[in-house]
């Protein structure tokens, strides 16, 4: 059942009570950075298993930060006027990071050391860094709202 | 001035702003291609088409003088066509079951694209049984095609035949099979009898294996494509793969004859010499214009380049650990016939119908092309030969199998029949076609 809950400023999508945001915005974070350690793996072996790896990690990174970035721009409409600057960073930041990596999926189709070299692991390495600061500005939202709450 | 051209010219502003210059395809024929840098685009370019099959009464187009008729029809997926001395024709019809495994996310999407282009029925129709050879025999010897029987089923996606003394051997995808036949013979009941095996697996990306005897009779040699476009399946997938395999008939020993030949196809030595000549289909996702497929004769021992390098020392970047003591001794190939044109066919013209400028030159079935938005290929070329090697420009000989943007039909294996017709096996088209010479008018080739 999904609901909509009133924990922190503004409102969350829910299921029982629990938040579905935080369930899906690890699955980007650690997937993009994934792909970047793979990359770094094929560039050291030129063992195709890694970028086999990782494709895979792209496609699910890109899936799960799809369905994320739909629940939380529904969170942003919902929370209207309270939104706040540092969730609104967070979600530029994701979508930044998302976008970047749909372009890095279609690098990495190509059969090879030019999936990954120079472009690829470029991409990787960008999109990574930006995951990493959406979670670093989530964190900020999340208190930043805890601050309004209390 | 035609559609096309015309679009040209409207496009001609826009076409100098892009980095996308379209190549001369003349520039791309014979000894010398031009080759561009590898241009990897962000998604490959994909250019395939409905196939539709041949409507009622219409056929393929070929030069003025000569004659085009299907020598069979409603085949299911004809890849390959042999004539006999005694006039019978053997058409192998073949199919590949079972696909391949998912390495990465772009294949499920890559083999839907592709399966749109072979599909030979439309949706919601079975497709007939294949993986068969069918027998055509000419009733009373007045050209035309008379009774028909199936000379051996239950075949594993043959593709290569040859008859050998008592023997017709049969290459499918993954052995050498033995049958004994002699000419005249319509259906062999005697149970085939494993030679070698050759080469399949899981993968089996180019699975067809084209076959021929040597001149003597004292050597088979058998075609591997490779398990890849570019050994994105890694090393240990490609053993004694992109290669020619010679085997000694009695025995069934094999031992690599030649190598780095990405997909060899249409193994036939040239008429009156001991040099085997093939066509090969090279690698894709470098370009609409690289790397030109092409035909060669293959040496002993040869090198031809895949996966490391084609055309000789050009290296392919994709493909690493590189190899640059593998690279010094590549081969540059003899002749190129234009990117993306998938030979699948080769037959040197051995009769006497046909007028005297034929004589020893190459019909070469070009399956068409799907990594380019402008079609290569879809169309049988007839190159000229000239002391045993190949001269001018491929010239375009039976065409229309594209038209409005569908596919009636793609030429496969082609081959030259008792009396001087070429035989065409049409996958798509599900039809064998035959060729003949007239004797009317000036005979003429267009070029292409």
């Amino acid at each position: 059942m999904i609901s909509t809950s009133g924990r922190v400023a503004g409102a969350s999508l829910s299921v029982a009570g629990h938040s579905i945001y935080p369930a899906f915005l690890p699955i980007p974070i650690i997937c993009f950075i994934g792909a970047l350690i793979t990359d770094l793996a094929y560039i050291a072996s030129a063992d195709m298993m890694w970028l086999d790896f990782s494709s895979w990690l792209l496609l699910a990174g890109l899936v799960g930060g799809g369905i994320a970035g739909a629940v939380l721009i529904i969170e942003l409409f919902m929370a209207g006027r309270n939104r706040t600057g540092a969730l609104m960073t967070h979600f530029v930041l994701l979508l930044a990071a998302w976008i970047v990596e749909v372009f890095n999926s279609f690098i990495h189709t190509r059969d090879g050391w030019t999936a990954v070299v120079p472009t690829g692991v470029t991409l990787s390495l960008v999109a990574a860094v930006l995951a990493l600061l959406a979670g670093w500005f989530w964190q900020s939202a999340r208190a930043g709202n805890a601050g309004v709450t209390r | 001035m035609n559609r096309r051209t015309f679009l040209a010219f409207a496009l001609l502003p826009l076409a100098a702003c892009g980095s996308n210059q379209e190549l001369d395809q003349a520039s791309q024929y014979g000894a010398n291609p031009v080759l561009p840098a590898p241009h990897e685009q962000l998604i490959a370019d994909v250019g395939v088409f409905e196939t539709t099959g041949w409507p009622a009464g219409e056929t393929p187009t070929v030069p003025a003088g000569f004659r085009i008729e299907a020598i069979a029809t409603g085949l299911s997926n004809p890849r390959n066509v042999l004539a006999l001395p005694n006039g019978d024709v053997l058409i192998v019809e073949s199919r590949n079951e079972g696909g391949e495994p998912v390495q990465r996310p772009k294949d499920p999407i890559r083999d839907w694209i592709m399966a749109r282009a072979h599909s030979q029925t439309k949706s919601g129709e079975a497709p007939g049984p294949s993986n068969r050879i069918t027998l055509v025999r000419e009733a009373n010897g007045d050209g035309r095609p008379g009774g028909r029987s199936v000379l051996v089923d239950h075949l594993n996606a043959p593709f290569g035949i040859a008859v050998l003394g008592d023997f017709l051997y049969v290459a499918n995808t993954d052995a050498i099979v033995r049958y004994p036949f002699t000419g005249g013979q319509t259906r062999i009941e005697a149970p085939g009898v494993k030679l070698t095996d050759l080469p399949a697996g899981s993968i089996n990306h180019h699975w067809t294996k084209s076959l021929v005897a040597s001149p003597d009779g004292s050597r088979l040699f058998v075609s591997v494509g490779s398990n890849s476009n570019a050994m994105e399946r890694g090393a240990d997938a490609e053993i004694n793969r992109a290669a020619i395999l010679e085997i000694e008939p009695r025995t069934g020993m094999s031992s690599l004859f030649a190598s780095g030949l990405r997909n060899p196809n249409g193994l036939t030595f040239y008429p009156g010499t001991n040099t085997l000549w093939a066509v090969i289909n090279e690698r894709d996702e470098l370009g609409p214009d690289l790397v030109p497929d092409y035909m060669t004769s293959v040496r002993r021992g040869g090198f031809y380049g895949w996966p490391y390098s084609y055309y000789g020392q050009h290296v392919d970047p994709r493909v690493r650990p590189q190899r640059p003591d593998l690279v010094a001794d590549a081969i540059s190939p003899d002749y190129a016939l234009g990117s993306h044109v998938a030979p699948l066919g080769l037959a040197f013209y051995t009769g006497s119908s046909f007028p005297l400028a034929f004589r020893g030159g190459a019909f070469v079935g070009e399956h068409g092309s799907w990594n380019r938005t402008e079609p290569h290929g879809y169309k049988v070329v007839f190159i000229g030969f000239r002391n045993a090697r190949p001269t001018g420009n491929p010239r375009d000989f039976v065409t229309g199998f594209l038209k409005d943007g569908k596919a009636r039909g793609r030429p496969v294996g082609v081959a030259v029949d008792d009396r001087g017709r070429l035989l065409i096996a049409d996958d798509v088209g599900s039809t064998v076609w035959r060729v003949s010479y007239a004797g009317v008018g000036s005979p003429s080739v267009r070029a292409s």
